[in-house]
């Protein structure tokens, strides 16, 4: 048994064994990327920066329900609503505090109209005190933005839902 | 064998869902299952309302009967068996549920009732996941019905609560039903808005969002609100109220079921007038006026501003005038702080003239649900429909399920919802004399000896057949009657002389006396001692050097225009008040901001003598701080002893102890005789116009009993004075004249004008003239 173990160490077979998985590695396709100049691909239900999201015809969507207000678990959301002159059900106020929010999705989910969404974007920070509230107008704004993105994606994920 | 259970003639046994109960003989099954805790889901019915059973929600299933019977209509039987879980009931509950959903739009995000909504709970319950209709559904169109309620009738199940609400409670019958079939609709049909003064209950009884609350309309869900006990701030009835508040303000008012009171009702006034809460000139920071330049301090030098110009005057030259829409805790403190102060110039009754019957409780012999026991209801100078909605659905009832005769004796036709026995409508002066004959018929029947000078009077009064025919059932031994003095009585410049008619009246049927409270808490001004041997009449022409005004405006007084006049020449005018009007601002010296009832912690003593209490429901807004901390406040730096509260529970204690008694009936007066030649004015504050809160409340503001510049007259006195609709002319009163609209109107007697108070009339001069453009 003792020779065996001699023998072994003497011809280097494990550090030659370990040598291979690191020369393999060398020739193989790297995985490191180099964020930011290059990105992995997120998935459809990725779950990032908020958005509220408008009809084709620049409707807003958002009939303030409030059912997301609701559902909120971090109370991330304040809504206040008032008949609009055209009669119709809208929201005067639609915040949400980014640093309350645990990008639950639940607020997506509660949606009837598909109008608050949570987009890919993950990439924000804030420089200033108060830069952490979304109002409804960079809301809106974040939707025009992506919409196409955003619209995609619910495409290629509503047959699971 | 179990022991046989003796069961009274009136109850029968029966069971439900195989739990036994011993119930009413003549009940229906719902109302024993709601009894017992068993529930059973219903749309169309409802406790106060006739039982109509056309939703079919409530269908059970009953032992031997072959088919599943609505539970709302069947009555018990003995030994009847019920089950309403069982799959016949479960299924046809789903059936009719399917049914329901067929028509009503399942969009309930954007609905108003969502989150509170009964189809939608019940939905839950028994409706399907999907729906398998897939044809058109009906639309219904939406009618404006006023300013109030806001209409979706779509949604509208027919149910048929508000056309019952409206026909049986308020029996206004402003809504219906046309058409037949899944083409029903409710509506008023003729394009007119609904008018009634309890209108607003139609919100709460819509077991969908048909009908929903238009000055709350998408304003928030009622699962973001919190509710807060409250007590009515416009009558004295003081109805029992939920204040429904987001972040601290309140968005709208739900009745607080209170079978004593207000059942599970409440005027539109007392459910829409707190909206007036946010007014353009609310005073949200303490504020003084010096050399004519307002400017907002803080709230010590406010105080020490107010306390100069108090100690600037001695006590009695301080007048104190009160709204009578404060707590019981501010009156208190208010009198004890000025009585400390030696000022004996306090008073509330800031609307009334006449002063002859000495300051006293009002005198109320029984509760609201006594009203309905009385087999002659007399009505002496009130519209008891704006003044007290609620005593006038309870006069209604009487009427109408005890067959009660209700008579009027009133200035003005005022339309109310009831049959009239005898309807004695004439101009301000003669309804006194017939109030006085009918004491002479009754005077004549009884052979009572009338005495005194009140007793002279009477006897110079002509006797009537017909006022001897309500006087004969008055003095009937099998009728108990009901005497209801209203505020056309309580401000008339005859006031003393009514009332000792009616306490003599009273006195001689074996009657008893209902005499309306002004306001939400005149009483318990009255109890907590704003009162002093003065009257508020002789102290706005008094020269008093110093005013101080608690909570009222200059809309409050009976004389506006000598009010303004009196404070604007006083050395003073201290304002404690939620509200300041242009008028305020120009006699004002500080305006000192205090929150409004529904804001404090504080009691409303109501007509009955009940001190309810109540928690702040809403946030003061900005620096306005309670009423009785600032006096509590003032207290001290005054140096007055006895304000070391720490807690408003300290003040409510010595309110609690306060004597509640009626100092004694009403006196027997000098009479003053009244004689006007020409037309005879009747005036008198509208529905809306009752105080500073009712006044804001645009909601209020825009319905059809809002005051207005008109002049009304019937079309026989307009013929003689060459009158014509909407025809603009000039009212003199004295001397102060306003311009005016002409509003032909045949409620109106002849030789009598009716215009609204606020347009700057006082009540107690009688005589004006009408001048048209012509002449």
């Amino acid at each position: 048994m003792k020779m065996f173990k001699y023998l072994k160490s003497l011809t280097l077979k494990e550090l030659l064994k370990g040598m291979t998985v690191t020369g393999k590695y060398f020739f193989k396709r790297k995985f490191t990327i180099r964020y930011p100049e290059e990105k992995t691909p997120k998935s459809d239900r990725f779950r990032g920066l908020h958005a509220l999201r408008r009809y084709e015809n620049g409707e807003e969507r958002c009939i303030a329900c409030k059912l997301c207000e609701a559902v909120c678990p971090a109370l991330a959301i304040s809504i206040d609503s008032e008949q609009r002159e055209d009669g119709t059900r809208r929201t005067t106020k639609y915040e949400i505090d980014l640093f309350k929010c645990i990008y639950c999705g639940f607020c997506e989910e509660s949606c009837p109209v598909d109008s608050i969404v949570l987009t890919d974007i993950h990439e924000f920070h804030f420089e200033t005190e108060g830069r952490n509230v979304l109002d409804k107008q960079q809301l809106l704004a974040i939707g025009d933005l992506r919409e196409k993105e955003v619209a995609e994606c619910r495409q290629n994920d509503s047959e699971y839902r | 064998m179990s022991e046989q259970k003796t069961i009274p003639d009136n109850m029968v046994r029966i069971e439900i869902d195989d739990k036994e109960m011993i119930v009413p003989r003549g009940s229906m099954v719902i109302e024993a299952a709601d009894n017992n805790g068993i529930s059973i889901p219903r749309f169309c019915y409802h406790k106060k309302l006739s039982i109509a059973a056309n939703c079919r929600m409530c269908m059970v299933d009953v032992e031997k009967v072959p088919k599943p019977l609505p539970a709302c209509a069947t009555p018990v039987m003995p030994d009847m068996k019920v089950y309403t879980k069982s799959k016949r009931a479960i299924d046809a509950q789903r059936n009719v549920m399917e049914f329901l959903l067929i028509n009503h739009p399942l969009d309930c995000p954007v609905c108003d009732q969502g989150g509170e909504c009964e189809l939608q709970d019940i939905s839950m319950g028994y409706g399907r996941g999907v729906s398998r209709y897939q044809d058109e559904k009906r639309v219904a169109i939406d009618e404006d019905i006023g300013s109030l309620i806001s209409t979706e009738m779509t949604r509208c199940i027919t149910c048929t609560r508000c056309v019952r609400f409206l026909e049986e409670i308020s029996g206004t019958d402003e809504l219906g039903g046309i058409g037949r079939g899944d083409r029903t609709q409710i509506g008023t049909m003729v394009g007119r808005s609904v008018d009634s003064v309890m209108s607003g209950n139609v919100i709460d009884l819509c077991p969908v969002g048909a009908l929903t609350n238009k000055p709350f309309r998408f304003k928030a869900r009622s699962w973001e609100m919190m509710s807060a006990n409250g007590i009515s701030m416009h009558d004295a009835i003081g109805s029992n109220l939920f204040y429904h508040t987001r972040k601290g303000e309140i968005l709208r008012t739900v009745p607080r079921d209170n079978e004593s009171l207000n059942e599970a009702w409440i005027s539109d006034r007392d459910r829409f007038g707190v909206l007036g809460q946010n007014g353009d000139d609310r005073i949200l920071k303490p504020m003084i006026k010096q050399a004519g330049v307002w400017s907002e301090v803080d709230w010590p030098k406010a105080m020490d501003f107010a306390v100069k110009k108090l100690q600037s005057t001695s006590g009695k030259d301080t007048t104190v005038l009160t709204g009578s829409q404060s707590t019981n805790e501010e009156y208190f403190l208010l009198s004890k702080l000025f009585k400390a102060m030696n000022c004996d110039n306090l008073d509330y009754r800031l609307n009334q003239s006449d002063f002859s019957q000495p300051h006293n409780i009002p005198r109320v012999d029984l509760d609201l649900n006594g009203v309905k026991d009385n087999q002659q209801i007399v009505i002496i100078g009130s519209n008891v429909n704006h003044e007290q909605p609620i005593l006038a659905h309870r006069i209604r009832q009487a009427w109408l399920k005890n067959d009660a005769q209700v008579s009027v004796f009133n200035a003005k036709d005022y339309g109310f919802r009831f049959n009239i026995f005898h309807n004695y409508i004439a101009n301000q002066i003669e309804w006194v004399k017939g109030l006085g004959s009918l004491a002479h018929c009754v005077a004549d029947l009884t052979k009572v000896k009338l005495t005194g000078e009140v007793g002279e009077w009477i006897d110079n009064q002509a006797t009537d057949e017909n006022l001897n025919h309500l006087a004969k059932q008055l003095i009937n031994k099998d009728n108990n009657a009901l005497f209801v003095i209203g505020q056309v009585a309580n401000n008339h410049p005859q006031a003393g002389l009514i009332k000792a008619i009616v306490e003599w009246l009273a006195d001689n049927t074996d009657g008893k006396v209902y005499e309306m409270a002004c306001g939400a808490n005149s009483v318990g001004a009255e109890i907590c001692g704003v009162t002093s041997n003065t009257n508020a009449a002789d102290l706005i022409n008094s020269k008093s050097k110093s005013f101080v005004i608690y909570q009222a405006e200059n809309d409050d007084f009976n004389r506006m225009q000598l009010a303004h006049e009196t404070f604007d020449k006083a050395d003073s005018v201290v304002v404690f008040s939620s509200f300041a009007d242009k008028n305020m601002k120009e006699v004002a010296d500080v305006i000192l901001p205090i929150g409004l009832a529904s804001e404090v912690a504080g009691s409303f003593f109501n007509n009955f003598l009940e001190n309810q209490k109540f928690k702040p429901a809403a946030n003061l807004p900005k620096e306005a701080k309670p009423g009785w901390r600032v006096l509590r406040v003032l207290g001290n730096m005054l140096n007055v002893d006895g304000f070391d509260y720490d807690d408003i529970s300290e003040v409510m204690a010595e309110v609690d102890a306060l004597s509640t008694k009626r100092k004694a009936s009403f006196q027997p007066i000098e009479v003053t005789h009244l004689n006007v030649d020409g037309l005879v004015l009747h005036t008198e504050t509208a529905i809306y116009d009752v105080d500073m809160l009712s006044r804001r409340s645009n909601a209020l503001q825009e319905t059809i009993h809002a005051s207005n510049d008109c002049l009304s007259l019937n079309s026989s006195e307009a013929e003689k004075l060459k009158l014509e609709n909407a025809m603009p002319v000039t009212l003199i009163q004295g001397d102060y004249s306003v311009e005016l609209f002409i509003n032909i109107d045949e409620s109106i007697p002849t030789g009598s004008v009716f215009a609204n108070k606020c347009v700057g009339l006082r009540s107690d001069v009688l005589e004006v003239e009408v001048r048209g453009e012509s002449s």
